[in-house]
């Protein structure tokens, strides 16, 4: 007699497979091994040869262990968050546009086991991750580990990475459950993390601030206990939306907002503004001679003139509204560093999204079509490959400049402060506008270069979500090495800004750069980029036909 | 003068090989049956000639223009319906209409005549205003028959345009096919029903996977329907033995044993009617029944599409 029922968990194992079947996993895990050979070999030269030349000393071998456990932590978190977030945003809504579930939710699974086992096929294979890493902190330990000082800080670390793992895949089931298109899932989840984090680092602050207490990572434990407690939750409510929602709505959620925000948008005109003619509305007009243009335009939510000036304005307004609150209420203020950075890391922030959104809606330019089985008919017109992707890029390069005017005006806003010399002023100005311009342009046509190439939307978003990571890190990972092999720090200095992120830390460091290092960033951040640019850009034209013909 | 040729056309996806050297060709004005069971390549072979998907080996030339050369050529002598209709979000029939009259270049000032014209065939005028994807799948289908019409094609190359149809829809399809024959289109249709489209094709092509296993005009496939024949046959004083051997008979390729009676299939340009009946006469049999019938088109490609005939 069997006591405990079996339970069968296909939905599961199927997930299992197919994961393990994906070709990004292995990249992934090569991807890891070589990142952590590299990082070892660099702490090995660094501490092992050059200033210690008698050999390697025993504070040195402590230094290399506890440099390289910090390192593996930190790697894991970023893989973690970075996969995680759209891994799970998509386990649900990948389904919806397969059409496949309503035939999942006929079966016997029921909305509770399909977010069960959409959970659990999220956790799995990152605590697979997890043990992966055990070996390589035990080979850390080692080379000396850390010091019983930092031994609690990596204890913590170590017990917050489930957790966070079982944070991240609840929710972003929720969100898979909630959206309809595996591109907003993901973007409302990595804003929603964004967020989440921010909010639950405050709240465990307090405790520190009231108390000055033991610091660092006592607001570490109270964050994993939050996240801990916002798990069940989150698995509620993803199976009450997909109890409610699993029937397709009309028209889409984002579209829904926008239509709302406009309706918001027109009574503050009407009332407060007196009418104010921001853009001609009326009727839509029949195509012309740009079908693909005129859907994009008047058909997409995102596409419209009057939806872009909303978004510039949603994102701009409570800034400027903030700067001239500080300027009213203090005129002594005049912005000193702190606000000023404050500004600076908002616009940041802006550019963050705006990369986000342009690199989604870049590579679903194809993928989309392809879900609404609308481009086979397309192309046996007269609208040639490239001409589809020539009218989508059109409206991608509009959604660009509406994205990047919010922080540029922050710039403006944050140069227009009295009391800073020119120099400084360039130090503001030049790196948001650098990557503003060039770095999105070249991100955008990366996804677009992506999109075409793949043939699943799923694969297609995780691929260009690694290609950014490795932009981002890979540049700055090398300059270490070439910093710890050759001590040339001038060159090191120089790959390391091919890096988008240290061209935008650049403006944050205290040291003032002078003329001659900006130079130094366009070199090393443009010419690679345009590189990139150029390269995607001509191999997306003169494959465009064969690969949207398959 | 052949409108579509194809010429021992290849197609693969990666390893898999889905359509494996076939030839045909369709003379202007006629209406081509594309027939064959699941995954035997029909669609496969519409898309190469669609200009959707590059063939691997072999060409396809449709008014002169190879698909291979001269894709976009090719364009603008075919109309192509899908084996799906798509997802046309918040768009309504007329602006549907005139998205692809724009797609196909069709000049300015014939178009709002173009599209009024197709939506009168199609009968669908006063559906002008309602959404696309609200449309029952019968309404959508006339639809996209009215949007390959609007550039005015030669040659119509209709994935399964019945599928997912009730009864009435077909009919009205069919119809309006019929219609469009009467215009002058040649026109491809592919179906797995052989029946649905007897009444319409003048030519019929039967494939199997990837290959092709019967083509010709519509008579000739009778003819060779005609020569196989079912012979039902009521034995009073039958023996296994006697069974056994009417089935080593020339020309018998199999003997179905019923409660009542033997059904005996032969083929006639083998053996005829009357040599079968005296050689069972001959085996000492009492013949209650002998009753001759020609094959009917189901069975018929039932055995063709199992690999039996041919
Ligand atoms: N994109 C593809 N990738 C890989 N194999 C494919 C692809 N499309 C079709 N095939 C394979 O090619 C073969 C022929 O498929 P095709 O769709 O042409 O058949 P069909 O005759 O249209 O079938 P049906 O009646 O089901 O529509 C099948 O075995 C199918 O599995
Ligand atoms: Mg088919």
């Amino acid at each position: 007699m069997r006591i405990v029922p079996r339970i069968s968990l296909p939905l599961l194992a199927k997930e299992l497979v197919e994961k393990a079947n994906a070709k990004r996993t292995y990249i992934i895990r090569t991807l890891c091994a070589v990142v952590i050979a590299g990082v070892f070999a660099f702490n090995m030269l660094n501490y092992g040869t050059g200033n210690y030349r008698g050999g390697m000393s025993l504070w040195a071998m402590a230094m290399a262990g506890k440099t390289l456990t910090f390192t593996i932590l930190s790697m894991i978190t970023a893989l973690v968050l970075l996969i995680l977030p759209s891994a799970a945003a998509t386990s649900i809504t990948s389904e919806k546009e397969r059409g496949t579930l309503e035939l999942l939710l006929l079966t016997r699974l029921g909305p509770w086991k399909i977010v069960l086992q959409k959970f659990l096929g999220n956790v799995i294979p990152m605590f697979m991750l997890l043990f992966l890493a055990l070996p390589m902190l035990a080979i850390a330990h080692t080379l000396g580990g850390v010091d019983l000082e930092h031994w609690n800080e990596v204890t913590i670390w170590l017990a917050e990475l489930p957790v966070m793992i079982l944070f991240a895949a609840a929710w972003g089931v929720a969100m898979s459950a909630f959206f309809r298109s595996g591109a907003a899932a993901a973007v409302a989840m990595y804003i929603f993390c964004g967020i989440a984090f921010w909010i639950l680092i405050a709240l465990a602050d307090m405790p520190r601030l009231a108390w000055r207490g033991p610091g660092a990572f006592a607001d570490l434990t109270a964050l994993g206990v939050a996240q801990l407690l916002l798990v069940l939750p989150a698995l509620i409510l993803a199976t009450v939306f997909l109890r409610r929602r699993h029937t397709p709505a009309k028209g889409n959620l984002a579209l829904r907002i926008f239509l709302a925000l406009d309706r918001f948008w027109k009574h503050l005109n009407d009332k407060w503004l007196g009418g104010m003619e921001i853009v001609a509305g009326g009727d839509v007009p029949l195509p012309e001679d740009d079908p693909v243009g005129w859907f994009e335009k008047y058909k997409k939510p995102s596409g419209s003139k009057s939806h872009l000036t909303r978004i510039i304005m949603f994102f701009t307004i409570p800034a400027v509204i903030v700067v001239i609150g500080v300027f009213t209420i203090d005129p002594y203020y005049q912005l000193n560093t702190g606000s000023r950075l404050g500004l600076m890391l908002l616009a940041h922030l802006y550019l963050g999204v705006a990369a986000l959104t342009l690199l989604v809606k870049g590579v679903s330019i194809v993928a989309e079509e392809r879900r609404n089985q609308t481009l086979d008919v397309l192309l046996t017109t007269q609208v040639s490959a490239a001409g589809f992707l020539a009218a989508k890029k059109k409206y991608l390069r509009r959604l660009h400049v509406a994205l990047v005017m919010p922080p540029l005006i922050l710039v403006v806003l944050a140069l227009v402060c009295p009391g800073i010399n020119v120099s400084k002023r360039i130090t503001i100005a030049l790196p948001t506008i650098v990557l503003a311009t060039i770095h999105l342009t070249v991100l955008s046509e990366i996804s677009i270069w992506i999109g075409v190439k793949a043939r699943n939307h799923r694969r297609a978003l995780m691929t260009a979500l690694a290609v950014v990571l490795v932009w981002i890190l890979a540049p700055l990972l090398m300059g270490a090495l070439v910093d710890g092999i050759s001590r040339n720090t001038e060159l090191a200095d120089t790959i390391s800004y091919i890096s988008p992120l240290r061209a935008s830390v650049r403006m944050f460091s205290r040291r003032m750069p002078h003329l001659g290092s900006f130079a130094q960033i366009i070199t090393c951040a443009v010419i690679p980029a345009m590189a990139i640019y150029t390269f995607c850009r001509i191999d997306t034209w003169r494959n465009a036909e064969k690969r949207l013909r398959q | 003068m052949n409108t579509v040729e194809v010429d021992n056309l290849k197609v693969r996806y990666g390893k898999v090989e889905a359509v494996k050297g076939i030839s045909f060709a369709i003379p202007k004005g006629e209406v081509f049956g594309f027939i064959g069971p699941n995954g035997a390549g029909k669609t496969s072979t519409i898309k190469v000639m669609a200009t959707l998907i590059r063939p691997h080996d072999g060409d396809v030339v449709i008014a002169g223009k190879s698909v291979k050369r001269d894709p976009s050529a090719v364009r603008c002598h075919i109309g192509y319906l899908p084996d799906f209709f798509g997802v046309y979000e918040d768009l309504n029939v007329l602006e549907y209409l005139n998205f692809f009259a724009a797609a196909y270049e069709v000049p300015r000032d014939i178009r709002a005549k173009s599209v009024g014209g197709v939506l009168e065939l199609t009968d669908l005028s006063d559906k002008k205003e309602a959404r696309v994807d609200d449309l029952s799948r019968g309404m959508k289908q006339r639809l996209a028959l009215a949007r390959l019409l609007l550039h005015d094609p030669e040659v119509l190359l209709l994935d399964e345009p019945a599928s997912g149809l009730d009864p009435r829809a077909r009919i009205e399809m069919r119809e309006l096919l019929k219609e469009l024959q009467g215009m002058g289109k040649t026109i491809l249709i592919s179906s797995h029903i052989l029946s649905e489209l007897a009444e319409l094709c003048t030519r019929i092509g039967i494939i199997e996977s990837g290959k092709m296993v019967a083509e010709g005009s519509l008579k000739e496939i009778y003819a060779r329907l005609e020569m196989r024949k079912v012979v039902h046959v009521q034995i009073t004083n039958a023996t296994p033995e006697m069974i056994r051997k009417i089935g080593m008979l020339r020309g018998v390729s199999e003997v179905e044993e019923d409660v009542d009676r033997i059904a005996v299939r032969l083929d006639e340009s083998v053996a005829s009617v009357e040599d079968l009946h005296a050689a069972i006469h001959s085996f000492g049999a009492k013949i209650r029944m002998f009753q001759p019938i020609a094959m009917d088109m189901e069975s018929v490609f039932m055995k063709l599409t199992t690999g039996q005939v041919s």
